[in-house]
């Protein structure tokens, strides 16, 4: 559905705004600065208001080289699934079977930084594995760079509210902004 | 300081932040990997 255009003087009522803000788009949940953490959680970002959502990592770096690793968290108080239930393709290669989290994202220093958008399908959904597709951007090494195609889902399903980032190079502390909205449903 | 584990949560606005255990740090360790060149 195309958005409305309004001309000068004309009056945005309402309806209006039922019918083309509120029926569309991505709407803000919440964005978390990694801060220099080891582990960083994010609880009750995932719920049945939306089935679709969308994060965007921005400006990662880490204090070694290595990916931003990704894990669903579920239950109350919430815990992390840490079991080998990961399965994901990169750039069109073969799958990786039994992984321990995702990976979205790759930054080879503390200065050189990745970037990643990754759409996240149905993670509340408890009939569902969680699922997604991811496109990032990186350094890995001073002088070169490369381009991270990632899609992949849980072998297990579950109704996940939260994610878990930590980093793929073990106890090293992360820098960058997780922002993530959720796809409003008509 | 040690490693630190920060913990948001969406719905009731509690942010906790704490330090990890050994045990918990042998665990990220664990599951490290070796970067690619």
């Amino acid at each position: 559905m195309a958005v409305k255009t309004f001309t000068t003087g004309e009056v945005l009522t309402a309806a209006d705004t039922n019918t083309y803000l509120n029926n569309g788009g991505w709407v803000y949940i919440t964005s978390v600065d990694l801060g220099g953490n080891t582990a960083v959680n994010v609880d009750g970002c995932f719920s049945a208001t939306y089935d679709t959502y969308q994060i965007v990592i921005s400006n990662f770096r880490g204090a070694s080289a290595g990916y931003l690793y990704i894990q669903t968290r579920s239950g109350s108080p919430a815990s992390t699934d840490t079991g080998t239930n990961y399965v994901y393709v990169e750039n069109l290669g073969g799958q990786n079977i039994d992984q321990v989290a995702f990976r979205w994202v790759y930054a080879y220093n503390t200065t050189d930084r990745g970037n990643a958008i990754v759409t996240v399908f149905e993670p509340f959904n408890s009939a569902t594995g969680t699922a997604y597709n991811s496109a990032g951007q990186m350094r890995n090494s001073t002088t070169s760079f490369f381009y991270l195609l990632s899609a992949g889902q849980k072998e297990t399903q579950s109704s996940d509210t939260g994610l878990r980032f930590t980093h793929s190079g073990g106890a090293v502390a992360m820098n960058g902004l997780i922002t993530i909205l959720g796809q409003r449903k008509a | 300081m040690n490693p630190t584990e920060l913990t948001v949560n969406v719905e009731t606005g509690e942010v906790v932040q704490r330090e990890l255990t050994a045990e918990e740090i042998a665990e990220l360790e664990n599951a490290k990997e070796i970067a690619p060149e």
